[in-house]
């Protein structure tokens, strides 16, 4: 059997957070707090109950003090490697400058996800079929309208929204960033052909967790266009597992650099003499379950479906501040919540207060967060708020608006004046 | 198959007003089957037809899988629907087609769509009145699949709906179309093998003669009362209607023999059907044929069976109408439909399915009087009969499937071979079909290609392509703009914005600015001095252009380059290489380059392979020379101003 820890973790901690702009101005993303942790803190954790020993940390420039010191900190059980890159970069860019330090097939972790353990399931997933490219998609969360009436799909950014063409048995047959696609989204025949069902949606949202074959990074040194793994490697890879080798222009090779990425496929060399095309009377099985040519490339996605796992990207701002909200719901149960939380959580306020905290008389609290040494003034009212360390918030002040927002990281005191 | 099929007869598609007046199922004339969408799927249909009234149709169809053989070989229908509702936003089934295209708005819309090409259309469709409303409006809609179905499926903006009712394949429920001989020939098999229970030989009932068939062993059933001769070897499958007489020796195979057939002796029988009434004479070998009969009149005598004379051979494919004759010691070709009828007069009610195929007939050759011979062609001297010509339908009055029409043009099979009973290469051709990926899917990225994986070397010519290209426009563009005495400074502004436009740097846009002050200097004819002498003048008029053009530190190491590259052409060999140093050095006096550029030229000149053109360049004596001399002022004094330096310069040019 085959655990998460045979693959390579690298955490993308260097992603700028403008989509979380102004919050990001002074913290970078990575280390923005959900319920007085820092975002890294729960990939770390994550890692860690998938009995991982260590982790690849990519930091920017911008992020690499903060990282650096959160490191310092941290006392869990991993062994965390940091590596910074230069620049602002996308992720593909970013993985092509740590390509040296990554030895085999590895997990990628965005710097901004909170996700309960998928990492055994995706890995089995991803030895079990021998898949080259596994990630995770998960299935978006139906939302009440705005009466509250009716069920309706909740509304995500365009640049979010995939084409996700999955077959039955998971494999990932399309996958297109919506902004992609101009007028129509062409299917080849020949797909179908091979996988009879394809069950093509936009509800699938791709959450930026990838396991990704080591001669990726190969691939990627070669296609120096690519800049994002989200939208463009993955699914030219996607598009890659069909081509023909023989017709396809120049065949791919997989080139495979570890010693456990050859073992993990060492009858890729067996496969070599069946043929790569499905046999003609290969009707009724899904060829796709068949034995992988030497160079066929294979995409597997694993769907979480809604209510199974938690799993959430703090990309916007919006996305942020329902983590938030989220996770303190869990709390409230706390056995259900599978995150170490710091402890001052409030459950008749369903709010977590921060250490060191000076809650003035007649205060009412709901929903909140509230970071450490934060001074709350006389019958202030706190509902759906996330207020960061050391927030001064005067007396009889009312940040209760109705769409939650997170007052400024204070250094510089920002304090909302009594009425 | 004589009997049994439950087949309906119907002219044309029927419409049949059920009951409730309201709903109305189509069922196509050769449907068969055992399940019953009928009565599941009117209740439903009402349903959704209440909470949505919008909702046209519910269509039936069949889990078979892509490559079954129920499906006709020119049917490859894709089927997009919605996951949870079941309506059709995509139907396709065009043989040219190895695309299909969804419409984004649906997705957006159902969220899941599953696209299936599984599905097997049976052709069963349950309509609302709208239905006969819609197809009186449009008039253009001439089919119900391709058109009316394609069409208003994929119609996002009128909102109407057609529904799927899929019957998984796993159920005990079958049904396929007798769309056409070969398929007549599958559900053949299919029911003799009892994979269509309770429509089965032994208790199908047609006709009233009799209906009970004694089964023996691998699937072979008996009227009561056949008496084979002990030398007659039947294989699997075979069916043997009531007075059927058998001569000696005889082999048959999979076949199905109506009541009264005559099969005289040493006759081989496969894959063929001999309608009641019909004669095979001695040693006559019959192979996937289907010997036809006006098989349901109840008369012996009216049914007119066809009849394949001693010794004639009848292959694969062949279909003999009633009344015709092979004659003796005939051979036939594969494929060949032998009809007694003439054009005009053709009654398609007897043959089974082909109603469609017949009525087509118009050709003006082989036209034979009724009964008559074909005089002696084909059929030999005795036969009856003119052989079917399937060259010239033209008729396009097909109830459905016209994309078949459509498809016979595109794809290189012969449409008649794919409706006929053998046609193995035809199968195999439909089973190869879009087994392959075309690379076009690339096209989806459109201009995103160089982020595609495709060859690595192909991106790379194609980028050299891109930058040829930019440094041609941008040199015309300055040539246009000098000659036609455009200032400067708008020159400048139109390239920038072009450089924008492509995305490309200040750099690129240098080599094309130098190309053309050394053009315009005539470095290809001119020579020695007055060349020179050109250049500086041109230059002199273009330095404000290069000089905005020359934005980042060691760009300006790129015009010496250019200028090394310009020199180094073969046309260039007596003017501009001659010449090569002072050219340069007319460079660092006018200020273009500075001395840190030249110093950083030198720095990789010398690094630069011996051997190569651009080491050679540099070796020239007079170049060394500069470079010497170069050297010498730098380490001489940092402060020896530029004056003295122009001074030095100019004796050197003197």
């Amino acid at each position: 059997m085959v655990s998460a820890s045979d693959l390579q973790a690298v955490i993308l901690a260097c992603e700028d957070g403008k989509r979380l702009y102004p919050l990001t101005q002074d913290v970078p993303a990575p280390l923005l707090p959900v319920l007085n942790n820092p975002l890294l803190h729960y990939q770390l954790e994550l890692l860690e109950k998938a009995g991982y020993t260590e982790a690849l940390v990519v930091c920017s420039r911008v992020t690499e003090v903060g990282v650096a010191k959160y490191k310092e900190t941290y006392t869990g059980a991993l062994t965390l490697d940091l590596v910074v890159v230069n620049g602002s970069l996308d992720t593909a860019e970013v993985l092509r400058q740590v390509a040296g330090s990554i030895r085999s097939d590895f997990l990628l972790l965005p710097g901004d996800l909170v996700c309960e353990e998928v990492l055994r399931d995706l890995a089995e997933l991803h030895v079990s079929k021998r898949s080259d490219v596994t990630m995770v998609v998960k299935e978006e969360a139906p939302v009440k309208d705005a009466k509250g009436r009716k069920t309706v799909r909740p509304k995500r950014d365009e640049e979010d929204i995939d084409y996700v063409g999955l077959t039955q048995s998971g494999r990932l047959v399309i996958k297109l960033p919506k902004l992609f696609v101009e007028e129509a989204l062409r299917i080849q025949k020949a797909l179908l052909r091979r996988h009879e069902t394809v069950t093509l949606s936009t509800t699938l949202q791709d959450v930026s967790v990838y396991v990704l074959a080591h001669w990726v990074l190969g691939f990627l040194d070669d296609q120096r266009a690519i800049t994002s793994v989200q939208n463009e490697l993955v699914p030219a890879l996607v598009r890659r597992q069909f081509r023909n080798p023989t017709t396809g222009g120049e065949p791919l090779t997989k080139r495979v650099g570890s010693v456990a990425g050859e073992a993990l496929r060492g009858d890729a060399m067996v496969a070599r003499m069946s043929s790569w095309r499905p046999s003609p009377d290969g009707d009724t099985a899904d060829p796709g379950e068949g034995t992988p040519g030497v160079n066929e490339v294979r995409c597997f996605a694993l769907t979480l479906r809604h209510g199974e796992a938690y799993c959430s990207q703090a990309k916007t701002l919006a996305a942020y501040c329902t983590i938030n909200r989220e996770l303190l719901t869990m709390r409230e149960f706390s056995d259900k919540c599978p995150w170490s939380m710091p402890d001052g959580f409030r459950p008749k306020d369903s709010t977590l207060v921060g250490e060191g905290c000076h809650l003035g008389p007649k205060g009412t609290l709901k929903f909140s967060v509230i970071g450490q040494a934060c001074k709350i003034g006389e019958k202030a009212k706190i509902n759906n708020c996330i207020i960061m360390d050391g927030v001064t918030i005067g007396d009889k002040s009312d940040p209760n608006i109705r769409y939650p927002v997170a007052p400024r990281r204070n250094r510089k005191r920002t304090s909302f004046e009594p009425q | 198959m004589p009997k049994g099929t439950g087949e309906r007869k119907g002219g044309g598609a029927a419409v049949e007003e059920q009951e409730q007046k309201l709903q109305a199922i189509l069922l196509a004339d050769s449907f068969n089957t055992n399940f019953r969408p009928i009565s599941s799927d009117m209740p439903k249909h009402k349903e959704t037809k209440k909470a949505d009234p919008l909702t046209l149709m519910t269509m039936c169809f069949k889990e078979v899988g892509a490559v079954s053989s129920a499906r006709p070989i020119l049917d490859s229908l894709v089927v997009g629907m919605s996951k949870a509702t079941q309506q059709i936003v995509l139907f396709q089934n065009n043989m040219e087609e190895a695309c299909l295209d969804v419409n984004p708005i649906f997705l957006e819309e159902h969220g899941e769509l599953q696209l299936r090409s599984d599905l097997l259309d049976c052709h069963v469709d349950v309509c609302s009145p709208e239905v006969l409303v819609q197809l009186s409006d449009n008039f253009d809609y001439q089919d119900i699949r391709q058109h009316f179905v394609a069409y208003e499926a994929a119609n996002h903006e009128l909102g109407n709906k057609i529904l799927a009712h899929v019957v998984p394949d796993a159920g005990a429920s079958f049904a396929v179309r007798v769309h056409d001989f070969r398929l007549y020939h599958e559900v053949c098999r299919d029911v003799i093998l009892r994979w269509m229970y309770p429509l089965v030989p032994d208790n199908a009932t047609t006709g009233g003669v009799q209906t009970q068939y004694t089964y023996s062993r691998v699937c072979n059933y008996k009227a009561p009362g056949v008496n084979l001769p002990r030398s007659v070897r039947l294989g699997n499958g075979v069916v043997i209607g009531a007075d059927v007489t058998v001569g000696e020796n005889t082999v048959i195979e999979r076949s199905v023999i109506g009541d009264g057939c005559r099969i005289g002796q040493g006759v081989t029988l496969v894959d063929s059907y001999m309608w009641a009434g019909s004669e095979v004479g001695d040693g006559a070998r019959v192979e996937g044929a289907i010997v036809a009969s006006r098989a349901m009149t109840k008369t012996p005598a009216a049914r007119g069976g066809a009849i394949v004379r001693a010794g004639a051979v009848v292959p694969r494919g062949c279909v003999l109408g009633p009344d015709t004759i092979v004659g003796e010691g005939v051979h036939l070709a594969e494929f060949t439909r032998v009809t007694s009828g003439r054009a005009e007069e053709e009654d398609d009610d007897d043959w089974g399915d082909g109603g469609g195929d017949d009525e087509r007939e118009d050709s003006d050759e082989g036209v034979a009087p009724e009964g008559g011979s074909d005089g002696g062609g084909v059929l030999g001297p005795d036969g009856v009969g003119r052989v079917w010509a399937s060259e010239d339908k033209q008729g396009s009055d097909w109830e459905d499937d016209h994309s078949m029409d459509s498809a016979k043009e595109a794809v290189d099979v012969d449409k008649v071979r794919c409706e006929s009973i053998g046609c193995v290469e035809e199968e195999a051709w439909k089973r190869n079909r879009w087994t392959e990926f075309r690379d076009e899917e690339d096209d989806l990225l459109d201009d995103r290609d160089l982020s595609d994986d495709e060859n690595g070397g192909l991106q790379v010519m194609a980028a050299m392509d891109g930058s040829e290209a930019f440094h041609q426009v941008v040199k015309d563009m300055l040539l246009n703009g000098h000659q036609e005495g455009h200032p400067l400074d708008n020159l400048l502004l139109e390239i920038k914005s072009y450089k924008f436009a492509q995305n490309r740097e200040f750099k690129e846009c240098m080599r094309p600015a130098v190309e053309l002050v050394l053009d315009l200097a005539g470095a290809d004819t001119g020579n020695g001095m007055a060349l020179v002498a050109a250049v500086k003048t041109q230059l002199r008029h273009w330095k404000p252009l290069l000089s905005k053009l020359n934005v980042e530190a060691g760009d300006d190491v790129e015009m010496i380059k250019v200028v090394e590259s310009y020199a180094l052409r073969p046309e260039c060999e007596g003017t501009l290489r001659a010449v090569f140093r002072y050219v340069v050095q007319s460079f660092f006096q006018e200020e273009m380059v500075s001395e840190d550029c030249l110093e950083r030229w030198i720095q990789l000149r010398r690094a630069t392979p011996q051997g190569s053109p651009e080491r050679g360049l540099f070796e020239q004596k007079e170049v060394q020379a500069f470079v010497a001399w170069l050297e010498d002022s730098e380490s001489s004094s940092g402060e020896e101003d530029d004056d003295s330096d122009d001074e030095a310069s100019t004796e050197e040019d003197e």
